[in-house]
């Protein structure tokens, strides 16, 4: 990355869902920061809470959610303008009123939701629902407004424009009605797109393409994007950086080569290791014994200790902070990260 | 769609031939004799004989069954036995109007009230204002309409004095124009009764409608847009919630039939819901078989224009 | 001797109509002309996106469809082989206990109302294998420990079970009659990374300790190349390629199997760094209304010339063990 400004720092981000079970801890002193520009992956497993951090940033949480503690510092003039805001510094998210909110919410912000079947509203043709936020935040003409709409479905290598504007969303395939969501996220060219697993619905072949142009249009409309995925092929492929989640918290955060070359969370480690890869064939697979936890009633102290082959007692009593490790770009969540670091050096460097 | 029309009214002729039927052979095979009971107790065999022939009842059946069959198609509904010689077609005609005024506000009212309740409820919801809805619906859809009726008549008519029991309105006069508003006070309970039901079914309805849409990813991604719940509630999630509603209200339409017997009975007023209980009673035939295929082509044509309401409402449905 | 299974040239079609007035039938050709051979304890994986038939040419298996035409020959280790399509009633309980399938999804495949015991006994029952009561609960008990879950959790319901372990429970039902083959359905789709691999891992000791045979039907080349010693790729009804896994992973012919490959996210950066990248054009096309010629003709890369467009390849031998159904490699 050549510059490394920052767009956004996440700090001790904490949801939770008020439900008939009880209340579910969903996120736990989520940390991240984020660059301009950059392609950030939230990676882990199903109740990991990666798309509740993106939906607590937009404060778009269902009813039963809230978000009691936490920043979210964004360092955008472009929203600063909007918002009128004048004094020096980032502006915390939380602290907007629901009105500012409005004005980030599509213009600053904007979201990528996973399954392209149920994310248009199926009564509108696609053309209303692109020029629908052209008009919101632009504030453009009618004409004017589908003039860009159409601009943007050729964008989405979509043809030909004017026919796909008038097609209501179930005369579109998978693959083209995420690539209206993609044109609709981009619209207002936000400074941040959140792609909630984008792809996850679609099949391979189309996926591939899909994923290609999302990170060229990004870099396109030179925005930043959070890719939220389960998915550590899709990862390896489009991130620049990874955050790797475990049941509400971000537990290592680093590049991707050096992710997957060297992950030093035990959970990392295991998550790499349980994958099956073409480019290698083992007989038996790695894999993390136990069960994902149940989030209303979560372990103590850190939350990946009872499936750990490194947790000793004070894992049970109190959860780790990320930390930087071995360089300043290396982040960890791990009391015993040494002695991991210590393992991996004997069997010499390489792990996964 | 104008195929899918033309194919619905085709089969529409179907069932009204074989409703006609199965309401002809089921009306005869009903215990009593019309003429007989057309002439009471002291009528003389030769009178009721002459009766019989003059309806045609001494035909064997398939012969009347027949006959009535080549008068409705020309557009003939018979006469009467019990009015006779009154055409059936007049007597209906004399009876819609009241049937139609009141069952008209009583869907009018049904409507207005529960989809903004719906709505709210369903956007507030588990709040107190949520709870008593879900309440007063859930008691709305469970009360009785006889009951309803009667408890109206002795609390608001009789206990309270505000309203006349039985709607005092000249026949004809709630359809001019001034009438049309003046008599809603008359009429306000007999509205009340048949409404109370559909409306707490219309709430409900659009409640859990709604609060499936809400949670829809299309609803997230309104918000994510930036629009105002304003805009998300009423223009990206109402329209789907509606879907379903729509049927509800055709629906009701029908169930408005159901409603009138009781609710005519209980209030004395001649319209068609009398008409057709005291046809049965009477066995007035020609006025059951009239109005069972009325009913019939009320719900072809009802459904039909659910049918359009839907495509027009929710493009994913295609009438070809 | 024999193949444990040989497939040859069946055919599922489903018919359904569209039109109002003037109704028009219209034929889906889910598996059109697929051949295979499955071998004693191997695994042949089935790969393809989703419509390319992969999951009915499963159900055809294991009797769920019956196919339009072609024959399904069960040759038992006792030397009886068994026309499936035309077996009598006798040969057919045959069949259904040797052959057994795990579906996708591990929630609603297992009846929410009855306790595991009764989910897992249920085959039991049928082929009357236990001789009372208790030799029932102690088969279920053992095919529990051999899935890796606790014999004395027999006695709840699916609902108190993590979806690895509903697919743990799959796995002890369809083992309940000792089959010899398996057919997996994405058996793994439906569960996370970590649990993915526990799974993984469960079906590849049962093969070995039971001897069986797999199908293993995914859209995850990954999960696929580990699973199985051959891979036949489908698209659209057919088999486009065929063979050793190793060849079709490291050394792809047909143009599809290549774009499928390249489009695969693979979970290591500098793999993916190097990685050339085909892109299919425009969209799968509809199954009901497949292109004439050549199915993949509309898509592909490589197209010889009009040949493609009007006749349809077969899937020829082109070296020991490695067929591809391709114009490219027609001499």
């Amino acid at each position: 990355m050549a510059e490394k400004d920052v767009l956004m720092e996440v700090k001790n981000l904490v949801t939770r869902f008020y439900t008939e079970d009880g209340v579910v801890k969903a996120l736990e002193g989520v940390n991240f920061n984020l660059y301009k520009g950059e392609t950030l992956a939230l990676v882990g497993e199903t109740g990991c809470g990666k798309s509740v951090t993106a939906l607590s940033i937009l404060r778009l949480l269902a009813i039963s959610g809230k978000t009691l503690e936490g920043e979210a510092l964004f360092y955008d003039d472009e929203m600063k303008e909007k918002l009128g805001i004048t004094t020096d510094g980032p502006v915390d998210l939380f602290k907007l009123t629901k009105k500012q909110m409005l004005k980030v919410r599509g213009f600053t912000m904007s979201l990528i939701t996973q399954d392209p079947m149920t994310s248009l509203n199926p009564v509108y043709t696609v053309g209303e629902q692109i020029v629908e936020v052209i008009k919101l935040h632009k504030g453009l003409s009618d004409k004017e407004s589908k003039k860009q709409a159409l601009k943007l479905i050729e964008e989405v290598e979509l043809t030909p424009p004017e026919d796909i504007f008038i097609k209501y969303p179930h005369q579109l395939s998978g693959g083209q009605r995420q690539r209206i969501v993609i044109s609709i996220s981009l619209a207002a060219e936000p400074a941040l797109v959140f792609a909630d697993e984008p792809t996850t619905a679609l099949d391979v072949t189309i996926q591939a393409t899909v994923l290609g142009l999302l990170q060229q249009l990004k870099e396109e409309f030179n925005s930043s994007l959070i890719l939220i995925t389960h998915n550590l092929g899709i990862v390896a492929e489009t991130s620049d950086r990874i955050g790797v989640m475990y049941a509400g918290s971000v537990v290592e955060l680093v590049d991707k080569y050096t992710l997957f070359k060297r992950p030093l969370h035990p959970y990392s480690q295991g998550l790499i290791a349980s994958v099956p890869k073409i480019s290698e064939k083992k007989e038996t697979l790695n894999f993390i014994p136990g069960n994902v936890p149940n989030l209303i009633h979560p372990p103590s102290g850190c939350r990946f200790h009872p499936r750990c082959t490194y947790a000793t007692d004070i894992c049970k009593k109190k959860a780790p902070e990320l930390q930087s490790v071995e360089n300043d770009d290396h982040l960890v969540a791990c009391w015993n990260v040494k002695q991991v670091i210590k393992d991996l050096d004997k069997q010499g460097g390489a792990s996964g | 769609m104008r195929e899918y029309v033309v194919k619905k009214l085709a089969i529409a002729i179907i069932v009204l031939i074989g409703v006609y039927t199965v309401t002809f052979f089921l009306t005869f095979m009903l215990p009593g004799d019309p003429a007989r009971v057309s002439l009471g107790q002291h009528g003389s065999e030769e009178a009721v004989e002459l009766i019989r022939e003059q309806w045609g009842l001494d035909k064997p059946r398939y012969v009347q069954y027949y006959s009535y069959l080549t008068h409705f198609l020309k557009g003939d509904m018979g006469k009467s036995f019990r009015y006779y010689p009154r055409d059936v077609i007049e007597l209906i005609k004399y009876r819609f109007p009241v049937t139609a005024y009141y069952g008209i506000w009583a869907i009018f009212f049904a409507i207005i009230f529960s989809i903004p309740l719906g709505v709210i409820a369903a956007y507030k919801q588990n709040t107190i204002f949520d709870n008593a809805t879900v309440l007063f619906s859930q008691i709305g859809v469970s009360l009785p309409n006889f009951w309803l009726g009667m408890m109206l008549i002795a609390i608001v008519a009789v206990k309270l004095g505000w309203v006349n029991p039985v709607p005092d309105v000249e026949y004809g006069y709630y359809w001019t124009p001034v009438g049309f508003f003046t008599s809603l006070k008359a009429y306000i309970l007999p509205i009340i009764t048949i409404a109370t039901g559909m409306m707490a079914s219309n709430t409900r309805l659009t409640r859990s409608s709604m609060l499936e849409v809400i949670r829809e990813d299309y609803i997230t991604l309104a918000r994510a847009k930036g629009l105002p719940e304003r805009t998300v509630v009423l223009k990206h999630a109402l329209r789907n919630a509606l879907i379903p509603v729509v049927t509800n209200v055709g629906m009701q339409f029908l169930l408005l039939v159901g409603g009138a017997i009781l609710t005519e009975t209980v209030f004395g007023i001649n319209g068609l819901g009398r008409l057709y209980l005291d046809a049965i009673n009477y066995r007035d035939y020609p006025v059951v078989i009239a109005l069972t295929l009325i009913y019939t082509g009320g719900v072809v044509v009802i459904n039909l224009i659910v049918d359009l309401l839907y495509a027009r409402i929710d493009p994913r449905v295609s009438l070809s | 001797m024999k193949p444990l299974l040989e497939v040859n040239n069946i055919k599922k079609y489903f018919s359904f109509q569209r039109g109002i007035l003037r109704k028009k039938t219209f034929y889906l050709k889910a598996v059109d002309d697929i051949s295979f051979n499955l071998e004693r304890k191997k695994t042949l994986g089935v790969v393809g996106e989703s419509g390319c038939g992969k999951t009915t040419l499963g159900k055809t298996l294991v009797n769920l469809h019956k196919p339009e035409s072609g024959s399904i020959n069960l040759n038992l280790d006792d030397g009886t082989s068994i026309d499936v399509i035309n077996a009598n009633d006798d040969e057919m309980k045959t069949v259904r206990r040797t052959i057994q399938m795990v579906f996708q999804d591990p929630h609603s495949s297992l009846n929410p109302r009855w306790p595991i015991k009764n989910i897992i006994g249920e085959p039991i029952d049928i082929l009357k294998m236990a001789s009372g009561r208790r030799e029932k609960e102690s088969m279920v008990m053992k095919l529990l420990n051999d899935v890796g879950l606790k014999p004395e959790h027999m006695n709840r319901y699916p609902h108190e079970f993590s979806g690895g372990q509903r697919q743990r429970i799959g796995m002890a039902r369809a083992l309940a009659p000792k089959p010899d083959i398996i057919v997996l359905d994405e058996p793994t789709s439906a569960v996370d990374v970590s649990v993915q691999a526990q799974v993984l891992n469960l079906l590849k000791e049962l093969q070995k300790s039971k001897s069986m045979s797999y199908l293993f039907i995914s859209h995850d080349l990954g999960v696929v190349h580990h699973m199985s010693n051959e891979i036949a790729v489908m698209y659209l009804g057919q088999v486009v390629e065929y063979g050793d896994t190793d060849k079709i992973i490291n050394d792809p012919l047909h143009p599809y199997t290549k774009a499928l490959l390249s489009a695969l996210p693979v979970p290591d950066p500098e793999f993916e760094a190097h990685k050339k990248r085909i892109i299919l054009k425009g969209q799968l096309p509809d199954a009901i209304n497949p292109p004439k010629g050549c199915r993949f003709h509309t898509r592909c890369a490589e197209l010889v010339g009009e040949k493609c467009k009007h006749d349809c390849p077969a899937l020829k031998e082109v070296s020991k063990g490695h067929k591809v159904a391709c114009w490219i490699y027609e001499e």
